[in-house]
């Protein structure tokens, strides 16, 4: 492919200008600001044109746009590039710039055929996909700066790294090397390693390992809870079953009372029925047999009357109110432990008289001395005992209180004690008075009430043995008494009749068949006592079991939380491990395809370097090798040693790397086509004979592919005079300051 | 009578499905509660004769004891509405479950056996219920089963349709199977049921569907079902929704975008004022130079959503690698390489993705 024109519509200061191009080698002559810049953007504008979508678009877009819209003449921005095609085809490319969509690729010899699909490229047609390149790699590989050649001075790793580029991805972009590189320090410092605990991936691991404990214990205190609730509702029935058994053998039980009750009363009640004028005819013996049996019943049940022991009650007062005496007089004194201040003071005033000692004894510096330390003693005793008087005045008041409430306690139970045991003397002494009147009727002669009841005891004893032929109303009468025991008929009945109502109260609150049961087994008190010992444990042991439950609920872990806590650490962990391989397989591949890429661009380029190396360096230098792992580039003269290609001398090397970059072109453009090399003043800096030997190398590569130069060197416009051969070369001449004048429809004359 | 009835509210379920956890699962998992006292008043508003739970209540090996004594008082204050509770295969009956353990009010009945016993809900209506008593394994409940005595009969359980593709139990023997014509040859009016959260209104028995959203792709009106039952038996169906949270299953198609703000924008635009749970899926042809990820769409939803699922789906970067495959470089023979190394779809985007982005010379090596 080759440029045979470009016009700048409106582009830049150019309106309705051409720059015309021959097939060989173009030199574009021009001094500073005369446009050379604004032709080189046109050149790419036109053929490659920009993409088209949402966005701001690439560094080279923007700057394209900012450096060179029309300067003046509205918003009209167009540019269109007649090119020549390897197949013989001859297209233009039209674009209106500032409407990316509107842009047409027509043959220029034949009307009617557009060529837009062909070359479409992010939604825009570009030319450079004919060359098998886009606008990013053409821009790369056809266009080479002069910074670019005088980076190969500056940096002697320049050239090689500057294949490795292009073979990479043939734009200017990275390394296969430095992409490899890039993906392995990001994977280090977003993914680490085993070794590096600190990193990611290995905190990741860590933070999956612990939930995933966190869940076992969960899950682990979960069942421990369950257990144990299980275990309480178990202990539960079975206090409550053990406490019906009670309920029911009690209110059986109170049945059997409240039976037993209404059958006495019933008896009481028949008996007193019989006697409704009193006691059957009474003896006189009789009389006296009936006193007894009263005066025996009072004796047998007479409280103990013992005063009850320990110190009485007035002894307790004097106590409390020498207590509180003591306590009064500290409080109003703010006294404190009076040892503390003798201790300090005595100690005080020894140093003291022991420095007015030494100071008539006529050592005034020891008794000075002495005398300060018996001061401070003395001051600090006193505020120091003061300071802990205090502490002992309050804790004193406190357990002073606690005593004292204890005190009157001890003095309330004493006196309830003497109230209930003077009630108790007076029963006894009633007894007494029975037991001596009985004693006195019938006869015993004893002294005192105990003998007297013994003695009473076997009067009647006897009394019983001689009379065993005693009437029956006699023993109706007796029995009437003894189950009265000394209380009304209506009094046995009402006990009776609560008796009843008690045992009916009982039986409502037990089960019928907790009642029933306890009616089989038969309420003994030996059995209630059981129930009330079985219960009892139960109930403590629900208890107990519960607290552990109350336990375990406080300290319960959420599960669900736990799972939702370990699903986000193993999502963690998995987005880890994914980048984690998809970094190594990035990296993997990259690797095999740079070994591949190397192999074989390696042999492409020392077959063009080598073709051409005799004739570009005037048959010094004749052989080039090509190192497929690394891209470096040896050559060496005829039978001579082999020297790296960035060592040799800065004209050698810019004519070497010239021919690399035309060798890249070629292997890098799709079959058939050839890319076109545009340089920018690449010889600048080059001394007069370098700049021609690299001006005859480039003339000699222009026979294979099209080369322009831009260039605002008088020697180099000397030179294109002199070697350029029209029409296959051509040297245009761009006017001076064109962009100031901005000349409209005229051509660039060469 | 009117009887109101639900099932599968599966409290204390987990939430990690949608994307939530920590707060944003709490609020999901407060979201159920509500649900069932929203359920509550609607029995009260209604004036219905009993309460029914088709089981799946609560999940057995997550409940809490805080959610047992949600379900005793939520039950207790509806007293005295008698209220029916058929555990299923996740809350299944047993020594050490809330049914057991909890000491319900005495408008609560629970059925504790794997076959149906009755209970008399009225004047000549009796219903039968059943529990599983264990997570898996329990035989169908209809099949030997039919009932006894006059008047009408209804059902209450925890059971699998077959046949009914409605959701499958992923290989896994299905629980308390059985075929539909099963309900009426046992002496059934009609069966109310629990287990497949997809709704169904089949003329013997209905699945009312979950109470509040429990996974993406619900579809139908679901919820509780308020059913008055006739005098002969028929059952007129009401459907009832409670659920407040709305599900989104929503897709962004990022063709076209140019940068991460173009893809906030139209995320944006697609969710309007939404709220409640969403997954959304990145699909499309995304531009090579947009640096996006998962945790740019999180951020830009930050605080909107209660729980937010985001997955990649057919989501390619719009890299030509028609063009690029071509090229003789090594990026080309890279993507020639991934391209032909039979990788998984997603796999070998992400190792195209990157290892073009490395050689660019970009550092957003991270790819979705």
């Amino acid at each position: 492919m080759r440029f045979a024109s470009v016009r700048a519509h409106p582009f830049g200061p150019f309106r309705d200008e051409t720059l015309a191009l021959s097939a060989g080698m173009n030199v574009v002559y021009g001094p500073n600001e005369a446009g050379k810049s604004t032709w080189q953007a046109a050149l790419f504008a036109g053929f490659c044109g920009m993409r088209r979508g949402p966005g701001a678009g690439s560094v080279t877009e923007r700057r394209l746009r900012s450096r060179h819209r029309p300067w003046s003449g509205g918003s009209a921005w167009a540019v269109s590039t007649l090119v020549e095609l390897e197949d013989g085809r001859r297209v233009e490319l039209s674009r209106d710039l500032a409407d990316r969509a509107d842009c047409r690729v027509s043959d220029a010899d034949r009307a009617g055929r557009d060529y837009r699909a062909e070359i479409l490229h992010d939604g825009a047609p570009d030319g450079s996909r004919w060359l098998g390149l886009n606008r990013r790699s053409f821009l790369a590989v056809s266009f080479v700066r002069q910074a670019q050649v005088l980076g190969l001075v500056d940096d002697a790793a320049a050239l090689q790294e500057d294949l490795q580029r292009a073979a990479a991805t043939a734009e200017d972009s990275e390394t296969a090397a430095g992409a490899r590189e890039r993906l392995t320090r990001y994977r280090r410092e977003r993914i680490g390693s085993a070794q590096s605990r600190t990193r990611p991936l290995p905190v990741a691991r860590d933070e999956a390992e612990r939930a995933r404990d966190a869940v076992e214990r969960a899950r682990r205190a979960q069942a421990n809870h369950r257990q144990a609730a299980v275990r309480v509702e178990r202990l539960d029935r079975e206090a409550a079953h053990w406490t019906e058994r009670l309920a029911a053998d009690r209110a059986v039980l109170a049945e059997r009372e409240a039976a037993e009750a209404e059958r006495r009363a019933a008896r009481a009640a028949e008996l007193s029925a019989r006697f409704p004028d009193g006691p059957p005819h009474a003896s006189g013996t009789d009389g006296v047999a009936e006193q007894v049996a009263a005066a025996l019943a009072t004796w047998r049940a007479r409280p103990d009357s013992r005063p009850p022991s320990g110190p009485a009650v007035e002894e307790l007062e004097r106590e409390l109110a020498r207590a509180s005496s003591r306590a009064d007089g500290w409080s109003r004194s703010g006294r404190r432990p009076r040892w503390a201040a003798y201790v300090g003071a005595a100690v005080g005033a020894a140093v003291t008289a022991a420095a007015v000692a030494l100071l008539l004894a006529g050592f005034p510096l020891a008794g000075s001395l002495a005398a300060g330390v018996g001061l401070i003693g003395l001051i600090w005793s006193w505020m120091g005992t003061r300071r802990l008087g205090k502490a002992w005045s309050a804790g004193h008041r406190s357990a002073s209180e606690a005593w004292r409430t204890r005190m009157l306690e001890r003095i309330e139970h004493r006196r309830e004690m003497d109230a209930r045991h003077a009630i108790d003397v007076e029963r006894c002494r009633r007894a007494a008075e029975a037991v001596r009147g009985a004693a006195a009727r019938a006869g015993v002669a004893a002294t005192g009430p105990a003998s007297q009841a013994a003695g009473l005891a076997e009067w009647q004893r006897r009394r019983r043995a001689g009379r065993s032929g005693v009437g029956p109303r006699d023993a109706e009468w007796n029995l009437l008494q003894r189950l009265l025991g000394g209380r009304s008929l209506a009094d046995l009945e009402a006990e009776a009749r609560r008796r009843r109502a008690e045992a009916g109260a009982r039986a409502a609150e037990v089960g019928t068949e907790a009642l029933e049961a306890a009616r089989v087994a038969g309420a003994t008190p030996e059995r209630l006592a059981e129930g009330e010992r079985a219960a009892g444990a139960a109930r403590a042991a629900a208890a107990t079991e519960r607290g552990r439950l109350e336990q375990l609920v406080a300290d319960l872990p959420c599960l669900v939380d736990a799972e939702e806590e370990l699903a986000a650490a193993a999502r963690e962990l998995e987005r880890l491990e994914r980048l984690d391989h998809t970094l190594a397989t990035a990296i993997g591949f990259l690797e095999r395809a740079e070994e591949r890429v190397y192999r074989d661009v390696a042999p492409a380029l020392r077959a063009m370097v080598r073709d051409w190396l005799p004739r570009v360096t005037g048959g010094r230098y004749a052989d080039c090798k090509v190192d497929p792992q690394s891209l470096r580039v040896e050559v060496r003269a005829e039978g001579g040693a082999w020297r790296r290609a960035e060592l040799l001398s800065q004209g050698t090397a810019e004519q070497v790397y010239l021919l690399l970059r035309l060798a890249l072109a070629r292997h890098l453009a799709a079959p058939g086509e050839v890319c076109p090399l545009i340089l920018d003043d690449v010889v600048a800096a080059s001394d007069a004979r370098r700049k021609r030997a690299v001006l005859d190398a480039l003339h000699a590569i222009s026979a294979s592919a099209q080369v322009i130069l831009f260039t605002h060197e008088d020697d180099v416009r000397t030179w294109a005079r002199e070697r350029l051969n029209e029409p296959r070369d051509r040297l245009t001449t761009l006017p001076p300051a064109a962009v100031a004048r901005r000349r409209e429809g005229e051509e660039v004359q060469p | 009578m009117t009887i109101l009835h639900f099932a599968d509210l599966h409290l204390d379920a987990r939430f990690a499905w949608a994307g939530a956890d920590g707060a944003a699962a709490r609020r999901r998992r407060q979201g159920l509660r509500e649900a069932l006292q929203r359920i509550a008043g609607l029995a009260r508003e209604r004036d219905a004769g009993a309460l029914l739970c088709g089981g799946d209540l609560y999940e057995h090996d997550r409940v809490t004891p805080d959610t047992a004594g949600f379900l005793r008082r939520a039950f207790a204050d509806l007293a005295p509405l008698p209220v029916y509770l058929a555990p299923g295969n996740h809350d299944w009956y047993g020594p050490d479950s809330l049914y057991a353990l909890v000491d319900w009010s005495p408008n609560v009945h629970v059925f504790r056996e794997p076959i149906l016993r009755p209970v008399r809900l009225g004047d000549g209506l009796t219903l039968w219920g059943a529990a599983h008593c264990a997570p898996a394994g329990t035989a169908g409940f209809f099949e030997a089963f039919r009932a006894r005595g006059a008047g009408v009969h209804l059902a209450l359980c925890h059971a699998a349709e077959r046949g009914w593709s409605g959701e499958r139990d992923h290989g896994r023997q299905p629980h308390a199977a059985f075929d539909a014509s099963e309900i009426e040859v046992a002496g059934l009016a009609h069966a109310f049921l629990g287990h497949y959260h997809r709704p169904r209104d089949a003329a013997r028995h209905t699945y009312p569907g979950n109470p509040e959203p429990l996974a993406f792709g619900e579809e139908g009106v679901r919820g509780v079902v308020a059913a008055d039952i006739a005098p002969d038996g028929a059952v007129t169906r009401t459907r009832c929704v409670v659920a407040h949270t709305a599900v989104h299953d929503l897709s962004l198609d990022v063709s076209g975008c140019a940068s991460r703000e173009d893809v906030r924008r139209r995320l944006g635009e697609l969710v309007g004022a939404r709220s409640g749970v969403m997954r959304l899926t990145v699909e499309g042809e995304l531009d090579p130079f947009v640096d996006l990820r998962e945790d740019d769409l999180h951020d830009a939803l930050r605080g909107r959503f209660d729980a937010l699922q985001i997955r990649f789906g057919a989501l390619r970067a719009a890299y030509d690698l028609d063009a690029i495959r071509r090229e003789p470089t090594v990026r080309g023979q890279f993507a020639r390489d991934v391209l032909a190394a039979g990788l998984a779809d997603a796999e070998a985007r992400r190792v195209l993705t990157a290892g073009l982005r490395a050689l660019d010379g970009r550092t957003d090596l991270e790819v979705p």
